[in-house]
């Protein structure tokens, strides 16, 4: 196929729910990039980073596909259909075969939803083996293969895994793991559209209907403020989310209070919600079992609040506050507001 | 409209211990349970089949899996199936795909197929659209609404920014979310109506499986090592009830903030 015959990496990107290219994209990249340049110092020459888009009819502008090329691609293949990201089946169906021409040694995808469900069926469909929801990925130094890092147990242990015989090696990587790099100013990729075969669509009819207006999900936050139990009641989550609203963070929560309806389960973090690493995560009223852990404990900065001094999540904060969140909170939020009331007067 | 359940029997992870030394999970003496997610999936058939609808559990596992599907049976599925080798052991997400669309297809592929979004134990996510792209059927995951639909159905499904309502034909496999529905208790007229019906086993043999061609030795990916990871975090501790920690604590909060560039 015209434009990314490559043998180097292949990074399956998404978009937000407003129509422009996910963070996720930028932040993967970056890293096919560096993995890519780790592969030509063992095989002498160079590899290429390239991108698949699959668009619905009117997403993300040419300007802003090729702004991707900041971030280290090469080039970004464009397929674009009616619908085509939620048609699960189809657009695993266009990875393979683009996967197939392009053979790449590597390709990845975000561990969200969308990759969630296409990596998988892609990879069965090219008989080969998927890592989910890694937090490393590092090119093996003897024989150049991708050793895939994720958290197994409970987060209780890390597994690395490697794909020795087959390709592509696959893996979803959790969304925020790596962080987005500075761009470089003046890159581009090139966009191109690959002939396409017809595929047939999987799915009859779909409709999306975002939360809150398209409100970033989760996983594209830098920060995140969770409750849990401690919040005693349901009404907690107004402070929470102040909390939330004054450092411009998402909301989490811990899966009890999911379970008791305190607040809606796309808010929950753990092994049965997401998955996050924000730069920084603030745990109030969260004990901190193994599943809570799990979802969490990669990320950047950790701050916990809690009036149990033997909570668990203490183990895993860089800073824990022992005492009653309902105290903690508010003179928080005060001060954070002191401090932006500050920053204006002094700019 | 026939259902299959694909079904995997997990350690009671409310009675998972570790062992730090060694960075491994202590299995002495832990219980085994269906994994929570595909009693979600069980029931989810069972609240749509119609009067002459059938609703098969199919699990890979080794021989005591039986007591998990049996409890599968106990909650009304009409008939349990369990894939159970020497050969399938330590197989990975695609490894153990290939066994569970085998036993599909010498079933018979039927309308609808339900599995719990993922394993407690595994957590990888991937065997359910693993399991539709080896039998060529479209998929929905994160299922948390699920209904008939003329020929096929319409599932609500909760992704992390939104909720999509999509219409698949069958045969199609979707995952489901606890928030699909909530669990019934077992009864006593279930338990002994498991009991009479039983569990069928399938060897490799059996599914058209050759040596070498499930588990471990026909993984793609192999586990290198495992790790215990390390606790790099130097934890600052302030006691909220001596007001000068707690002013220390939050001055270190707000240096967190502005370093990550968040305020």
């Amino acid at each position: 196929m015209k434009g990314i015959s490559s043998d180097g990496v292949l990074v399956l990107g998404e978009t937000k729910c407003s129509g422009a290219v996910s963070d996720t994209v930028y932040e993967l990249s970056a890293k096919a990039r560096a993995l890519a340049d780790s592969l030509k110092s063992s095989a002498g020459r160079r590899h290429d980073v390239n991108v698949i888009m699959m668009l619905d009819e009117k997403n993300a502008s040419e300007a802003d596909l090729g702004r991707i090329g900041q971030y280290g691609a090469d080039a970004v293949a464009v397929v674009r259909g009616d619908g085509l990201p939620f048609d699960r089946a189809k657009c695993a169906k266009i990875l393979a075969l683009l996967a197939k021409k392009a053979r790449p040694q590597i390709l990845l995808a975000s561990a969200t939803a969308f990759g969630r469900s296409v990596m998988p069926y892609a990879a069965a469909l090219l008989g080969t083996g998927l890592t989910a929801d890694c937090t490393g990925l590092e090119i093996e130094e003897d024989r150049g293969l991708l050793l895939q890092t994720r958290p197994a147990i409970g987060g209780n242990v890390m597994a690395v895994i490697k794909t020795p015989n087959h390709r592509p090696q696959m893996a979803t990587v959790r969304p925020g793991t790596f962080g987005i790099p500075e761009p470089v100013r003046g890159r581009t990729a090139k966009v191109m559209e690959p002939e396409m075969p017809y595929i047939d669509d999987s799915v009859r009819a779909s409709s999306f209907e975002p939360f809150n207006a398209c409100r970033a999900a989760l996983h594209e936050r830098d920060a995140i403020v969770s409750g849990g139990k401690g919040l005693r009641r349901a009404e907690g989550f107004e402070l929470i989310s102040r909390l939330a609203e004054t450092v411009g963070a998402g909301v989490g929560a811990s899966r009890p209070v999911v379970e008791m309806k305190w607040i809606g389960y796309p808010h929950q973090v753990g092994l049965s919600g997401q998955a996050v690493s924000p730069k920084v995560y603030i745990a109030a009223g969260i004990s901190g079992t193994v599943q809570h852990l799990a979802g969490m404990s990669s990320s950047g900065k950790i701050v916990s609040i809690n009036r149990d001094p033997e909570a668990p999540i203490f183990k895993v904060s860089d800073v824990a506050i022992c005492g009653d969140l309902y105290e903690v909170i508010p003179m928080l939020i005060e001060r954070i507001e002191k401090r932006k009331r500050g920053a204006r007067d002094d700019g | 409209m026939n259902f299959v359940i694909l079904m995997k029997q997990v350690p009671d992870t409310d009675e998972v211990k570790m062992d730090h030394e060694r960075g491994v999970m202590i299995r002495d003496g832990v219980g085994s349970i269906v994994n929570p997610l595909d009693l979600n999936a069980l029931e989810a058939a069972m609240r749509i089949r119609g009067g002459g609808d059938s609703v098969t559990v199919v699990s890979m596992g080794p021989p005591r899996a039986e007591e998990s599907l049996r409890e599968c049976l106990a909650l009304g599925a009409d008939r349990a199936v369990l894939a159970t080798d020497a050969a399938f052991a330590g197989g990975d997400s695609w490894a153990t795909s290939k066994v569970l669309a085998a036993v599909i297809k010498k079933i018979g592929v039927p309308d609808i197929i339900i599995a719990g979004e993922k394993a407690t134990d595994g957590e990888t996510g991937q065997v359910g659209p693993e399991v539709a792209a080896l039998l060529g059927c479209p998929v929905a995951t994160r299922v948390t609404g699920l209904k008939k639909f003329s020929d096929g159905i319409e599932v609500a499904c909760t992704l992390e920014d939104g909720i999509l309502t999509q219409r698949l034909g069958v045969p199609c496999l979707v995952t489901v979310l606890s928030d699909i529905n909530t669990l019934p208790l077992p009864t006593l007229s279930g338990k002994k109506r498991a009991y009479s019906l039983g569990v069928e086993t399938l060897s490799a043999r059996d599914i058209g499986i050759g040596e070498g061609e499930a588990g471990l030795t026909a993984s793609p990916t192999r586990v290198v090592r495992i790790t215990t990871p390390r606790v790099t975090r130097h934890t600052e501790k302030f006691l909220a009830k001596h007001s000068d920690e707690l002013e220390a604590g939050l001055d270190r909060i707000i240096d967190i903030l502005t370093d990550a560039a968040i305020i």
